[in-house]
């Protein structure tokens, strides 16, 4: 599953209104609560742990491909 | 399914436009409590209803007991840690650490112990987990201050205010995280990124025990465990090895049958009726039961079918004969050809998995929860004798419970006449606004209100309150009209219901009987779909019957209020 593809099952949007710039600020589906759900989409989806850290910062599209990037994951 | 595919699922159930709402929930909590919802919901539409999901304001779970945001919920789930209880002060290590924790425990329950008979609402209290912060490590065991000692103590303070209470479950926290490990289900990663202690697995978890408690309190327990007997009560078949052959014995494989077997008791001491179905000659399995190493006896057994019918025939014979449905039955069965036969033909009954090794059955079969039952009653238990004096303790002493904690509001309320425009605007936005606790009369406008306020014979009252929990400002209104002559009476009679069930109500009523003196007050109500509380209430104090004028026999000023006079002007 592309990491699009999940954020838009999680968030209940279209995919295709989705790009790498996508984030909280220009998503309004994309709220604190959802975040939460995003994060857990993709750590269970991809098997990944994030840090509390990239928890807070990672709410990009972008963001969160690179992070999944620098794991092991293509996406 | 997985965890994720779970939640997705809720989220398009919760987003379908067409769905329809039979059971309304609330969650409380005094963490970021959101994970829980989904699975929630998804356990909720397993069991068969439509429920919808909401969450309360964070960390506001006293407010949110005291307020109006519980009017229109079906079952409000209540979930604190101890952590968060125990925020305020210091981390137990000395005696008095907790004092301030205590007391805020008391309020809570006390405040959920208000809202369930206020309001009518099925409350599911989440037992809290015992916290992992231990700073001293193994030697906490031994301080009688410590973490585990005061967690203990907390919890059990908790468990003995609520269990029993009308109208609240419990579900144990600790029990699912010892059953998961504690590993599992903490995570200081969501915790410290957003106030999110638990993982998603361990909400999971309390979610389905959630489910499963509102499953067993509205729809009760599973009635009947129909049992196999040939290596499901014992191990071999009498058929070939005689009564004397069948493996009871104390060591090995017999140990886990007579393990089963205690467990099936313990059950019908809690009031599951036991049967058993097997394929055999039934002499020959009755035999069994006369060894001295059975636990269970022929007179533990309400009934049986032994015989070399088809189980699912015997089933249903069984069930005709104990007048209940299959559907309240569990079948327990150690051959996976005779559970499919019965799956597969005996309408609703519950078929349970079990593992080829007896030694893993007890874990097997508590693990489904299928035969969870809710604590006995006192008639489950055969002891209706007991019964009226045990009731009467519990109301006596739920009593001084809600009169301590209502003592401990300090609460005080003024009732005063209105003054200027302002005053009748709030009288009138409470007439109006008011649903629940409504005499359910005509709603006056404000107009109307302007000069009744002008007429003699009428008297318009409003009533401000505040306590420890804070400033409620002017919350409720009455207006009695005949003042002056011999009938006057309650026509207009309003509390928001945020602040319900403190006792303003009945400060209230006195307030309005004085004005009504020497001649006694008369009240109608009505019915509406909204003012059960306001019914309920009023039952306490006299009258039943709606549409119908009733006299209110004279009452007291409730001796928890205090009675604060208007400032001269």
């Amino acid at each position: 599953m592309s990491l699009e593809s999940l954020i838009a099952d999680v968030l209940a949007v279209d995919v295709s209104s989705l790009s790498n710039e996508s984030s909280r600020e220009t998503l309004s589906e994309w709220d604190s609560v959802a975040h939460l759900n995003v994060i857990s989409a993709i750590e269970e989806t991809f098997d990944v742990m994030f840090s509390s850290a990239e928890m807070r910062e990672l709410s990009s599209i972008g963001r969160l491909r690179a992070a999944l990037a620098s794991k092991g994951f293509s996406g | 399914m997985s965890l994720l595919a779970r939640r997705l699922a809720w989220q398009r159930h919760e987003r379908s436009p067409s769905r329809s709402v039979d059971l309304r929930t609330t969650i409380l909590s005094s963490f970021t409590v959101h994970p829980l919802g989904p699975y929630l919901g998804a356990a909720l539409l397993d069991s068969g209803w439509q429920p919808s999901i909401d969450i309360a304001p964070f960390d506001q779970v006293v407010q949110s007991l005291l307020g109006d945001a519980l009017g229109d919920v079906d079952v409000a789930v209540v979930w604190i840690r101890l952590e968060d209880l125990w925020a305020g002060g210091r981390w137990p290590l000395e005696s008095g650490d907790t004092d301030g924790a205590s007391e805020s425990l008391e309020q809570l329950a006390g405040a959920l112990i208000d809202a369930s008979k206020t309001l009518g609402i099925t409350f599911v209290f989440v037992l809290p987990a015992m916290p992992d912060l231990v700073p001293l490590g193994v030697g906490d065991a031994a301080n009688l201050s410590g973490v585990a000692a005061t967690a203990t103590l907390h919890r059990e303070r908790f468990r003995s205010l609520l269990a029993g209470q009308p109208g609240v479950l419990i579900a144990d926290g600790e029990k699912i995280m010892r059953e998961l490990g504690s590993t599992r289900c903490l995570d200081q990663r969501r915790l410290a990124a957003a106030t999110i202690p638990y993982t998603e697995e361990y909400f999971a978890s309390v979610a389905a025990a959630v489910a499963r408690l509102l499953e067993l309190d509205r729809r009760g327990a599973k009635k009947v465990a129909v049992v196999d007997a040939d290596n499901t009560l014992w191990g071999g078949v009498v058929g070939e090895e005689g009564a004397s052959g069948v493996d009871l014995a104390d060591q090995g494989p017999g140990v886990s049958y007579r393990q089963f077997q205690r467990y099936l008791l313990q059950l019908r001491r809690a009031g599951t009726i036991i049967a058993v179905a097997s394929k055999n000659n039934e002499s020959d399995a009755l035999e069994v039961f006369d060894r001295r190493e059975m636990e269970l006896r022929v007179s533990d057994l309400a009934a049986w079918r032994i015989n070399w019918s088809p189980k699912s025939s015997n089933l249903v014979e069984l069930a005709e004969e104990l007048n209940l449905g299959t559907s309240s039955m569990v079948f327990i069965d150690d051959s996976p050809l005779e559970r499919a036969e019965v799956e597969a033909a005996v309408e609703g009954i519950t078929v349970l998995e079990m593992p080829e090794d007896p030694a893993g059955w007890f874990d097997a079969i508590v693990r489904t929860g299928a035969l969870d039952r809710l604590p006995p009653t006192n008639s489950d238990l055969g002891r209706a004798n007991s019964y009226s004096e045990e009731s009467r303790r519990t109301v006596a002493k739920r009593t001084t419970d809600i009169g301590s904690f209502l003592a401990s509001l300090n609460l005080e309320v003024e009732v005063f006449a209105p003054t200027g425009v302002a005053d009748i605007a709030r009288l009138a936005q409470l007439v109006a606004k008011t649903n629940q606790f409504t005499l359910g009369g005509p709603r006056h406008t404000e107009a109307l209100l302007s000069s009744m306020s002008a007429d003699s014979s009428t008297l318009l009252r409003l009533v401000q309150a505040k306590d420890n929990y804070g400033d409620y400002g002017v919350v409720g209104a009455l207006i009695i009209t005949g003042c002056g002559s011999t009938q006057p009476r309650l026509d207009t009679f309003v509390l928001s219901c945020r602040a319900m069930g403190r006792g303003i109500e009945d400060a209230m009523l006195v307030a309005a009987q004085e004005a009504a003196q020497p001649a006694a007050l008369t009240v109608v109500f009505t019915e509406t779909a909204k003012n059960r509380p306001l019914r309920s209430w009023l039952h306490g104090v006299g009258p039943t019957t709606p549409d119908v004028e009733s006299i209110v026999e004279p009452r007291p000023w409730p001796t928890h209020v205090n009675r604060v006079s208007a400032a001269a002007p």
